[in-house]
């Protein structure tokens, strides 16, 4: 398929902006609002003076406050934010497709099933990488399978049709899950840890799947020439030199284990990856190796953005990050859709 | 002196043969054009040479040496490979297109050194595309945007090129620009194979021609030795009404005894 021309200034030259401004312009806003999510709080904490207490031998109750319950909550929405940014950027390179994305696709949902089974098994209190781990297994079968199902040159509709099916079965065994839960507490537990929130998370769920969403993307980052030589097919992306069954390989593994590893602590958080690569997209000159990490910058940024949004706009009930990205992400989803309806997709 | 060499070459689908042991040896500064009707077996013949697809029969030698085992990025700088209709899935600006092609030469993970960025130049002046090289390739008409696939195939250096139906599709105009541009290469050495569908085409700008017919090579040789009525008959299923205009050889496809049953 080929890209909506509409997505590009109207003469069809394509307008750049200087490849650093926009990454310089991406890792300040990151700066800024994870020292603003750093800031915000029910209690008010003059910062400076906590950072410097965090390091004391016997740290006041603020330096606690900042490092224990706020810099856990900054740190995971940064690394959750930058791998779905950055996974959504390689999936849409490898399926060459631009509404690849680990949530429309079915991959969170595996994800979300896979802890949700370490949880019902109650494995994760025996074993504290086991919640991960069973994250980053649903994803990669959920990615195995969508690859058999629509892997090379399938139409967009296969691609999306195949995502339905995984999430939907994904769904039905969280659900069978649920229902047969030994009890409310728990069940209710799993629901509201579905609902994805980047809240009460520690320090140590930081550690667990922190390296691991980084290793996930090392390997995204590394398939970017390949990518690039992908925007001309398989076959001649072959023909440049790159051995197409590594890439897969490459990019489904980093995808299952950053993506995995994210919802994993996070629960699912749909559409950043959907939207962040097709917002920079256009300004990146639609090269995929360009991509990544501009989509891991902005996907940072955004989920950052709207975890502060979340709490302000909060009172009493948490609003759930994930509730809230599916809120505005899914009539993004519709536009999309719109746009590129008619184009012989 | 032989480049590349295809020996015995048989590839199976299934039960199905597709190429039965096709052999085929291509030379420096030769222009060869594989023809032959649909289904023939032209583009499994073409990718089992530049080792997209492995032979299930004989083998296929890269300057002396087996392309099977050679590594993908060393004959990536020397063999280039034209897909038919030369997809291209973003919109990507045509020079970073044909920039694409110098991705076998890097030898680090840096961007287009000087050199990269001189035979970028040449070759798109070359292939005439640098009116619109900050144009997305999406947006160009489809004979400038083969004129920027072979300029990408160009940018890659090769020795060889293996081009699958460049000029279908084209009009007049820009397939005799785009076989010019193929013809160029082979004066500077390089060995160049295409399949045509276009037989006077293919008569005026190839030194050989190789006719398939079923997954076998049932004859090679000069366009006039290949392009006989006999031979057309029996490949194609036609009459060919052919004639010469000062150098040019041109034929015209008839349907068989139409002109005994008119």
């Amino acid at each position: 398929m080929t890209v909506s021309k509409s997505t590009a200034p109207n003469s069809g030259r394509v307008r750049m902006a200087e490849p650093w401004k926009l990454l310089v312009f991406l890792g300040a806003s990151v700066v800024v609002l994870f020292w603003i999510s750093l800031s915000l709080g029910p209690a008010t904490i003059p910062m400076i003076e906590a950072l410097q207490g965090a390091f004391a031998d016997d740290p006041p109750v603020i330096s606690t406050i900042l490092v224990e319950l706020r810099l856990p909550r900054a740190i995971l929405g940064v690394l959750v934010g930058a791998t779905l940014g950055l996974s959504g950027a390689a999936l849409q390179g490898l399926f060459r497709n631009p509404l690849a994305e680990p949530g429309i696709i079915g991959v969170s949902a595996s994800a979300a099933l896979g802890a949700v089974i370490i949880f019902y098994f109650g494995l994760s209190g025996t074993f504290a990488l086991a919640l991960p781990l069973g994250g980053i297994a649903g994803a990669l079968i959920a990615v195995l399978i969508l690859f058999a199902l629509a892997g090379r040159d399938a139409g967009i509709l296969t691609l999306i049709l195949a995502g339905v099916a995984i999430a939907s079965l994904a769904g039905a065994l969280t659900s069978l899950a649920l229902n047969l839960a030994p009890s409310p507490y728990a069940q209710s537990e799993i629901v509201t840890w579905l609902l994805g929130s980047l809240a009460d998370r520690s320090l140590s769920d930081v550690w667990l799947a922190g390296p691991l969403m980084l290793a996930g993307w090392a390997l995204l980052l590394f398939s970017g020439r390949a990518l690039n030589a992908l925007s001309l097919g398989e076959d001649t992306a072959e023909t440049l030199g790159f051995a197409m069954n590594h890439v897969r390989l490459q990019v489904i593994l980093g995808t299952a284990l950053s993506v995995g590893a994210a919802v994993s602590v996070t629960g699912g958080i749909a559409f950043v990856g959907l939207v962040v690569p097709h917002l920079l997209r256009p300004l990146v000159g639609f090269e995929p190796q360009r991509l990544l990490v501009a989509s891991a910058l902005g996907g940072a940024a955004l989920i950052l953005a709207a975890d502060i949004a979340v709490r302000l706009m909060s009172e009493q009930t948490e609003l759930k990050l994930g509730v809230l990205t599916a809120i505005v992400g899914a009539p993004f989803f519709f536009f999309l859709i719109y746009k590129t309806r008619g184009q012989g997709l | 002196m032989r480049i590349l060499e295809a020996d015995q070459v048989g590839v199976d689908f299934r039960t199905n043969t597709a190429l039965g042991a096709a052999s085929l040896g291509l030379s420096e500064g030769e222009m060869v054009g594989l023809i032959g009707p649909n289904g023939a077996g032209k583009t499994t013949f073409l990718r089992a040479l530049v080792g997209l697809q492995s032979p299930t029969r004989g083998k296929v030698m890269f300057q002396g040496s087996d392309i099977a085992l050679a590594n993908r990025k060393v004959i990536a700088r020397s063999i280039s490979y034209l897909p038919s209709g030369a997809p291209c899935h973003w919109p990507l600006s045509v020079r970073r297109v044909v920039a694409l092609g110098r991705l076998p030469h890097h030898t680090s993970r840096n961007g287009l050194t000087l050199g990269d960025n001189a035979i970028i130049d040449q070759v798109m002046a070359l292939a005439d595309v640098l009116a619109f090289a900050d144009r997305q390739v999406t947006t160009l008409s489809s004979g400038e945007r083969m004129r920027v696939m072979v300029a990408r195939a160009l940018a890659q250096s090769p020795k060889v090129l293996l081009a699958d139906e460049p000029v279908a599709a084209l009009d007049p105009y820009h397939q005799l620009r785009v076989m010019e541009l193929l013809k160029g290469l082979t004066r500077d050495g390089s060995g160049v194979l295409t399949v045509m569908h276009d037989l006077s085409l293919a008569a005026r700008f190839c030194d050989r021609l190789v006719l398939l017919v079923d997954g076998a090579i049932v004859d090679q040789g000069s366009p006039d030795q290949v392009l006989t009525p006999d031979r057309l008959r029996q490949a194609y299923g036609v009459d060919v009404i052919s004639g010469k205009v000062g150098s040019h050889v041109y034929g015209l496809a008839d349907e068989p005894d139409s002109a005994a049953t008119a």
